[in-house]
């Protein structure tokens, strides 16, 4: 009288709607024809796979008006007498619930029985397993010698749990987890029949999470047509499992291997104010990555080209990610997918896993587990970036006088600045640098040498502890491609940093944002100052134009090449800072 | 909660589902409310009960005054079910004497609903007794199953029902709703990202007990950054003698938890986002101070500790070992 859900209503009725299991089908077809039937069989499998209406196809078949025929005729006043369970002949068993061995050793008795209408007396014991071990010897005594007249078959997801003795006496049939294949075409039968609007990707979408399982695929389905207003779509089912899109998963699955950990994070953080499910999230990540290594590893295979069809994005994410950093994912993500699952914050792991996959990231070769290799790449990137630093000193500042080595001329230089300007002046006199630095600096740039200083500080500290202790004072305030502004509270600490480790900063922050990086130090009230210019001045010349600044400091007209400019720029606060 | 506009606010697919489940007559046999507490579950199964029952629905919505909804509403409508655990858990002879309530037949009309909660403390032989009963029960039978998680469900009842996934509060809302009663925000905001369950943020304000326990967490995460040798000494004196038992434990380590990914946060430049709001200033000194790879191991050890916790593994060692691991190589 109530509404029926739909695996109920298309419980298969024969052996030919059996969803994915042909090699079985066939099989008992063929029995059923030659009358080669056995007297116990044993149905194992995953749920959702058909093993119970295997079953009740079976006794029916056996049964029927019509046999020897492959299949039940489903008319017959047998066939429907054991369908609404008029006919006791036929009993179906559910271990789970009638687990005594009173149940089994009334079998026993009554087995010997003729049947009352049917040509067989067919036991069905669905959840086979958990049968006592009384009521397990029990039944095996009856399969030891069974009456030509009966029929048993067992079905069960754990088969391991089920005596030898019990299966040896069995013919044995494993039912497998439903092919996507399989299940589309099933379910494309019962839309047709049912009339439900479904789009193809959403159906395609349903068998992908059913897992093989066409119970879990038909009570998904039915959920959709629930929740659908008309035509289900894909997005429709995204919404009841709580999934994101591909496309979201995509962006996601990038920014993460780009190192990008914030917006990872508001990525995931938006996920979740949605509504979606942490757990699901991960997997969907999982399944993810794991088709990217299938079309890498395997291009030709079907399911491969299946999947590369039509989505241009995710081929091109496919072949940006490097097979040995997939590996490492995939990894990590078995492991957090473990441990999320009994946590109370899951959305953390996701998080924990955006953090470390970013930092495997832009840390591979400095922290990766083989220390011989990635200490050489370490080495390397530190000469590669010693190289870029020498050619920019080089382009502002012209050729070294020509005895002096190269890495110690800015110190040389430093020391001679501070010889002739008190400290504070110094600051002071950065500013001006500072002032034309913001015209370059951007908000992203600020926002990378932020997230990493974390990095630079490490990588300061590896080298020389008192160096870690007085960048502790300091934060970066401003960034652009060539500079990084670090405002100090204290002028002790700033001149330290700027006089005697600014080498050693500088080429570890150059190493950890892969460009050759000058740091300007500057005090915090200077700072203040600066700011304050800039926006006035950002106020009254929008288009920021350095060269309407106070006259003193313009550049010769000459010198408009903004590779020169820039060198001159220097050299020119150099002798400003003397002038002062 | 009385409507389904009501639910739609917090469960917006739920209600929906279910809604048009009703309205469309399409309304299965079973269901699973799974979800954390404080998500609207039994409400949710409780509006469901009622739109099944009442005779006078407007648009699936029940109508409230009818006889049926307002026997519902007191909990005593003799057509709905409610099976609770007696005891540590639901025993065989509940289910049992459930069956045999349905198999009579129905008091008032054929429709029946039964409730069952904390579905996961059912003992195998209650789970198993209640298999086929889900399969094929006689009548017109709803039945509500509900648990904090479907993973500790048996794969054979949770077949046999349309699971429902209840999505936690985000911890906005709550904020809100906490802000609105009156509690200061620095520590709604904390209690919010402990849980999702509004009565059980409501009650860690108790004796102040959520703004003690937040200062304790904060020096301490304050110590070891700036005063390492210190930390050792606070968690002595001021964590340990605080966070007493296993539970509490566990919601300390989620403090610590909360402080670091508020500092990566602030590293990441979402500020916006942290929860220990008047701490920007340490949070900032710290997002310069600990690197990324720092921090994730942190996490990670804070998590272990929490999985320990639940391991019977001494707090005081616990919490001794998690302080090393914090401090090493930084
Ligand atoms: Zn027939
Ligand atoms: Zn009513």
């Amino acid at each position: 009288m109530s509404y029926q859900a739909l695996y109920r209503v298309w419980r298969p009725h024969t052996l030919k709607d059996i969803a994915g299991q042909d090699h079985i089908t066939k099989t008992l077809k063929n029995a059923l024809v030659q009358q080669k039937l056995s007297h116990a069989y044993l149905f194992t499998g995953p749920r959702g796979t058909g093993k119970t209406s295997a079953a009740k196809i079976l006794a029916k078949a056996v049964n029927c008006r019509h046999a020897p025929a492959e299949e039940p005729c489903n008319e017959c006043d047998i066939c429907r007498g054991i369908s609404d369970g008029s006919i006791v002949d036929v009993m179906e068993i559910d271990a789970a619930s009638n687990n005594g061995v009173d149940e089994i050793r009334d079998i026993r008795d009554k087995v010997r029985f003729a049947p009352n209408t049917a040509a067989y007396k067919v036991y069905i014991i669905d959840e086979v397993h958990m049968l006592t071990t009384g009521a397990f010897n029990a039944l095996l005594k009856t399969l030891e010698e069974p009456p030509p007249h009966v029929m048993f078959i067992l079905a069960t997801t754990e088969p391991h749990k089920i005596p030898l003795t019990i299966i040896s006496r069995c013919q044995r049939f494993d039912f497998k987890r439903i092919t996507s294949h399989a299940m589309l075409a099933r379910m494309q039968e019962i839309v047709a029949a049912d009339e439900i609007a479904v789009e193809e990707d959403a159906l395609s979408l349903v068998a992908r999470v059913s897992q093989g399982g066409m119970r879990d695929a038909l009570s998904l389905l039915d959920q959709a047509v629930s929740f659908a207003e008309g035509t289900i779509t894909k997005e429709d089912i995204l919404a009841i499992i709580g999934s994101v899109s591909q496309e979201h998963l995509y962006e996601l699955v990038e920014a993460v291997h780009s190192g990008s950990v914030g917006e990872a994070l508001k990525m995931i953080d938006e996920m979740m104010q949605t509504g979606k499910d942490a757990n699901r999230l991960m997997e969907d990540v999982i399944f993810l990555l794991r088709d990217i290594l299938m079309v890498k590893a395997a291009p030709q295979l079907e399911e491969s080209q299946d999947r590369l069809h039509g989505d241009d994005s995710f081929r091109e994410l496919s072949e940006k990610l490097e097979q040995a950093w997939l590996f490492q994912m995939m990894e990590k993500l078995n492991h957090f997918q473990q441990e999320m699952k009994w946590a109370t914050h899951p959305q953390l792991f996701l998080e924990m896993f955006a953090v470390q996959a970013s930092q495997q990231t832009t840390a591979l070769p400095a922290s990766g587990e083989s220390a011989p290799q990635s200490s050489t790449v370490e080495a390397l990137e530190q000469k590669i970036v010693h190289l870029e630093r020498t050619v920019q000193k080089l382009q502002r500042e012209g050729v070294p006088a020509a005895s002096q080595p190269q890495a110690a001329e800015q110190p040389v230089k430093q020391e001679k600045r501070s010889r002739n300007t008190g400290p504070s002046q110094k600051s002071r006199a950065v500013a001006k640098q500072v002032e034309r630095m913001l015209e370059h600096a951007t908000k992203p740039q600020l926002q990378q040498v932020k997230s990493s200083w974390g990095n630079v500080l490490e990588q300061v500290k590896k080298q020389s502890m008192p160096a870690s202790a007085w960048l502790n004072d300091c934060q970066p305030t401003a960034a652009s491609e060539e500079y990084v502004v670090l405002v100090f509270r204290n002028e002790m600490h700033r001149s330290m940093i700027d006089e005697k480790f600014r080498e050693l900063v500088e080429s570890s922050a150059s190493q950890q944002f892969g460009a050759a990086v000058t740091l300007l130090t500057i005090l915090e009230a200077d700072w203040e100052k600066v700011k304050e210019n800039f926006k006035k001045r950002q106020k009254t010349s929008p288009s920021g134009e350095d060269n309407e600044e106070s006259g003193e400091e313009a550049p010769p007209e000459e010198e408009k090449n903004p590779l020169i400019d820039e060198a001159v720029r220097l050299v020119g606060e150099d002798l400003l800072e003397i002038k002062e | 909660m009385q409507t389904w506009s009501e639910l739609s606010e917090t469960q917006p697919t739920i209600a929906r589902v279910l809604q048009n489940s009703v309205r469309r007559g399409r309304l299965a046999h079973a269901y699973l409310f799974e979800g954390g507490r404080g998500t609207g579950r039994r409400a949710a199964a409780l509006l469901l009960a009622r739109a099944f029952l009442c005779e006078k629905t407007v648009d699936a919505e029940p109508c409230l005054v009818c006889r049926e909804c307002r026997r519902a509403e007191s909990g005593n409508h003799p057509d709905v079910h409610r099976i609770q655990p007696d005891g540590q858990t639901i025993k065989v002879d509940q289910i049992r004497a459930l069956k045999k309530e349905f198999s009579m037949r129905g008091m008032e009309s054929a429709k029946k609903v039964y409730i069952i909660e904390e579905t996961e403390t059912m003992s195998a032989a209650a789970a198993n007794s209640l298999l086929k009963f889900l399969e094929e029960p006689e009548g017109e039978a709803l039945a509500v199953l509900i648990t904090a998680s479907a993973g500790q469900i048996l794969p054979t009842i949770l077949s046999r029902a349309q699971v429902m996934s209840f999505s936690p509060l985000p911890p906005d809302r709550v904020t809100k709703a906490l802000v609105e009663r009156g509690f200061r925000e620095k520590e709604a905001r904390t209690a919010a990202s402990l849980t999702s369950d509004l009565e059980e943020a409501e009650r860690m304000f108790d004796e102040e007990w959520i703004s003690q326990g937040r200062e304790k967490v904060v020096q301490l995460m304050n110590d070891l950054i700036s005063r390492p040798q210190d930390a050792y000494i606070t968690v002595h004196e001021t964590i340990m003698p605080f966070f007493t038992d296993r539970q509490q434990i566990q919601t300390a380590l989620d403090l610590m938890m909360i402080w670091y990914r508020d500092v990566l946060r602030m590293q990441v430049g979402q500020s916006d986002a942290v929860v220990y709001i008047d701490q920007e200033d340490t949070l900032t000194k710290q997002a310069f101070q600990l690197s990324q790879q720092k921090l994730g191991k942190n996490l990670q050890a804070v998590m272990d500790a929490k999985r320990r916790a639940g391991a019977n593994v001494p707090p005081q060692l616990l919490v001794e070992q998690l302080l090393l691991r914090l401090q090493e190589g930084s």
